[in-house]
Parts: C-alpha cells; sequence; structure tokens
C-alpha cells in the first residue's frame, strides 16, 4: 500500500522521465531497461511534460546515465525530463 | 467431422491458443490505454505477438506489424491507404474480393485497374504483367496463393516488375501466412496483408498489415490511439499510425500463441505436411470417375515439392463431379459423409470466371496442420461413392 492510500499523503521524488510517441517504443524501452538493470518503471505520461495518456519511464536520476549509455542508443525518445514525481 | 475447409478458417486450434485467449480475458487490459498492471500486460502480450509475427514472416520490423480484424481490412488499409484517384493499379485474376471490391471502389472514384488475367488453367500471364505495370503504376497486388486452385505465384517477379515501375507490391499471404514460407524482404514485398485464423491458427478476428520501412500508408480510419491524444490528426509513428480504436487484445494473444505454436511445429514442416496431403487428394481424385480437378498441376505430382512458386501449391483442392452440381456434391459430402468442403463463388469470381466455373461454381477442399492422410482417404472414399450414384 503506497503511503497516499494508508493515508500519509505521496511523497514527491525526484525522477527522470523519458517520453515516447509510440506505446511500442515505451515498451521498448521497459524490455531493454529490464535486460540492463536499469531501474525504473512504465507510468502514464505526466500531464507536465504533454497533456497525453501514453506511457513513459520514470527512473531515479541515479539511473539516468546507465539509460543513457545502455539503453538510449536501442530506442526512440521524444524528450527526457527532470520532475518531482 | 473430416474438416476440409481449412482455407476459410482453421476450425481445430492448438490448445494452447485457446489457453492464452482466456488467460487474456481474465487477466488483462487494454493495450495503450494506461500504465496499470493489466494494461501494460495488454501492452507487453500486443507487442510480443507483433514480433512473433514479424518473425513467422520474415520483417525485421516489427514495430510495422499492424493489427487488424482480418486480411480484409488489412488489405482495405493498404489499397485505399495507398491509391489516389487518377493512380494506376494492377492487380490480378486470382485476387479475393477483399482486394477485388476496394479496387471497384477506386475506379469508381478514377483510379484506373488492370489485371493480370488467368487462362483457362488459372496460370497467370505474366507478359501481361510487364505490359500493364509501366511507370506510374502506383501498386501492384499479388495473392501469393490462389484460394481457388491452390496455386503460387512468382513474388518475386511481380517484386522486380513492380519496382522496376516504381510502383509498391502489395502481397495477399491470406492463404500461405503459417502453411508456407513467407519472407516478406526477400520476396520485395512492401505491404504484406495475413490473416490470423487459417493456417496461423489463431483466433477469428485477427490479421494485419506489415509495412516496409519508407512506404507511407494513409490512415482509412482514424480515433484513438493511446497517444498524442490532442493532436488532430494520427500519430505518424507506426504501429499506432494505422490502429485507431482498442485493438482485439484478446485475440491477438492467441494470435501470439498461435505464432508461437507454428514457429516451434516448423514452417517448414506444416509446409511439407500439407503438400503430401494435397498430392495425395489430387492423385485420387484424378482416378475418381467424372471429376475434374482445376488448376495448374503437373502430371508427375512428385514435382511438388515446394522448390519453386511453380512447383508448389497451397494446400487446396478445387473441383466439380460429373452428375453433380457443385452445390449438391458440397451438401452431400456433408449431409452423407460428414465432410466439410465449401461450395460456391469463394469470394473469387475472375478466378471463377477464368476457369469457366462462374455458373458452376466448385468444391473446394482444404487442407491444414490437424488434417491427417485417413481424413484425405475418406474425402476420396467418399467421392468415389458419390460419383458411382451421379445422376445422368
Amino acid at each position: 500500500m503506497s503511503a497516499a492510500a494508508a493515508g500519509g499523503g505521496r511523497r514527491r521524488r525526484p525522477r527522470v522521465v523519458v517520453a515516447f510517441d509510440s506505446t511500442h517504443e515505451a515498451l521498448e524501452c521497459e524490455r531493454l531497461c529490464r535486460d540492463a538493470g536499469v531501474a525504473g518503471r512504465l507510468i502514464p505520461t505526466p500531464v507536465s511534460i504533454r497533456a497525453d495518456c501514453g506511457l513513459a519511464w520514470a527512473m531515479p536520476p541515479a539511473s539516468r546515465g546507465e539509460f543513457e549509455r545502455l539503453v538510449a542508443p536501442g530506442v526512440t525518445c521524444a524528450g527526457t525530463y527532470e520532475l518531482e514525481l | 467431422m473430416v474438416y476440409l475447409n481449412c482455407a476459410a478458417t482453421a476450425h481445430e486450434r492448438p490448445d494452447c491458443v485457446i489457453d492464452a485467449v482466456v488467460r487474456a480475458m481474465r487477466e488483462l487490459g487494454s493495450s495503450g490505454r494506461g500504465a496499470a498492471e493489466g494494461e501494460l500486460g495488454a501492452a507487453r502480450t500486443v507487442m510480443v505477438a507483433r514480433e512473433r509475427v514479424a518473425s513467422l514472416l520474415g520483417f525485421g520490423h516489427s514495430e510495422r506489424v499492424v493489427f487488424a480484424a482480418n486480411a480484409t481490412q488489412a488489405l482495405n488499409m493498404a489499397i485505399l491507404g495507398t491509391v489516389r484517384p487518377g493512380d494506376r493499379v494492377v492487380a490480378t485474376d486470382w485476387d479475393h474480393n477483399s482486394v477485388l471490391r476496394p479496387l471497384h471502389l477506386l475506379a469508381g472514384r478514377g483510379a484506373h485497374v488492370d489485371f493480370v488475367p488467368a487462362d483457362a488453367l488459372g496460370r497467370l500471364d505474366y507478359d501481361a504483367l510487364g505490359r500493364l505495370v509501366a511507370p506510374g503504376t502506383r501498386l501492384v497486388v499479388c495473392t501469393h496463393a490462389s484460394n481457388l486452385t491452390g496455386n503460387v505465384a512468382d513474388v518475386r517477379r511481380f517484386a522486380r516488375v513492380a519496382h522496376a515501375a516504381g510502383a509498391l507490391l502489395l502481397v495477399d499471404a491470406s492463404q500461405t501466412a503459417g502453411a508456407a514460407p513467407v519472407d516478406m524482404e526477400a520476396m520485395g514485398a512492401d505491404l504484406l496483408a495475413f490473416t490470423g485464423h487459417k493456417a496461423l491458427m489463431g483466433p477469428q478476428g485477427t490479421g494485419g498489415l506489415l509495412v516496409a520501412p519508407g512506404v507511407d500508408v494513409r490512415p482509412v480510419i482514424s480515433g484513438g490511439t493511446g497517444v498524442l491524444s490532442f493532436a488532430e490528426g494520427m500519430p505518424d509513428a507506426y504501429p499506432e499510425h494505422l490502429e485507431a480504436g482498442t485493438l482485439n487484445g484478446h485475440g491477438i494473444a492467441g494470435l501470439s500463441a498461435a505464432a508461437d505454436f507454428v514457429a516451434r511445429a516448423g514452417v517448414d514442416a506444416i509446409h511439407a505436411h500439407d503438400l503430401a496431403l494435397t498430392r495425395r487428394f489430387v492423385a485420387g481424385a484424378r482416378k475418381v470417375p467424372g471429376a475434374h480437378v482445376y488448376g495448374d498441376w503437373p502430371e508427375d505430382l512428385a514435382l511438388l515439392d515446394g522448390s519453386t512458386p511453380a512447383r508448389d501449391h497451397a494446400p487446396v483442392v478445387t473441383l466439380n463431379m460429373d452428375g453433380w452440381e457443385s452445390s449438391e456434391l458440397a451438401d452431400a459430402l456433408d449431409e452423407d459423409f460428414g465432410i466439410a468442403t465449401r461450395a460456391g463463388g469463394h469470394c473469387a469470381p475472375r478466378m471463377h470466371r477464368a476457369l469457366g466455373t462462374q455458373d458452376a461454381g466448385a468444391v473446394r477442399f482444404s487442407f491444414g496442420y490437424f488434417t491427417g492422410e485417413k481424413d484425405v482417404d475418406l474425402a476420396l472414399e467418399a467421392l468415389g461413392r458419390l460419383s458411382a450414384e451421379a445422376r445422368p
């Protein structure tokens, strides 16, 4: 149960968010991250990036280097953002 | 029942296909419509399905495997999405109504459509192909295997002619995907339509279009895609570019299991199995008094080894029998022997005219993965008995 579900409020944390133009690309990114051991998960694309109902990859800032090195060359991203989520 | 109508649908399907559909219906949400576990599960399932289909059909770009409800919808997407009023299109007498009807629609809007003719044995006139396809031709459509005679087209030859004129090549693989080796890239196809429920043995309601990189297909249907909701037009990125509306995720889960099953069984092995049954049936049918088999067959059936298009054959045999109307013959096979075939026009009007069977129709026997020699022999025995009963 999340903190919010427990009634404690949801704490925002810094996240690096990668947006895509295609669900397929988002899923490809997820697979590459899993294979490379890059932490993170697929989330609904934050509205602060753009008004969209697509998927985005969210990861802790510490994973960004690994992501850029191991995953980014293999996926087509629409943008990478640093957000508090 | 002996099911010899596999060119219409598989009828019998592997348990893994049925299990995958049931599991999807119990567990999966809607692909691309959220990030909760059910939705992600659906999206991952669809993605794996694209990869399996692409791999099976010799296509290296799974993101350009566009799912559709069937081959008809895929062919409509391809034809209506590439041809504009005033364009020239070349198709063939082999084509199914899923190709012919959208072409007739376009002809009514000012497109110019020519057909490569077939002779009385159903053989395509490749010289006419070379004459009809000219600079300015937008699209050439080639049915990989006739759904009436089972004869196989020389798709590479179509590709050479089409590309020399700057035209796109669309291949209709409805009768071959899952039944015979299909390598889209080796064939030189720019677009390839397939159905999921025939030789692939997936659920009905599945099929799709493979779109080669660099080929532009305009969306015929627009709507929600799960991405870029505030854009007025369809997204540019594939596959969403051509996939408006909720996908048939449950069916696609089954299709994915089916593609995996076929890959594991081996397309080459399935092809050899089907060819053996086809040779066996034709050899037997030739001995049935009054039976007339349509299509282009070698005298020596051993030549049908699948090594070239001319020596290949889809597992489809169509015939008529003296003293029987085709509809009566199919009905007798069903009622008296429990053998399912298909009579009628088979949605292939130009091919029936070429064969001279536009009035009589014909009875089609078609085989698949679950068909055995025993089934073929029962059909031959039934034909023999009905031949003896033929009325003057």
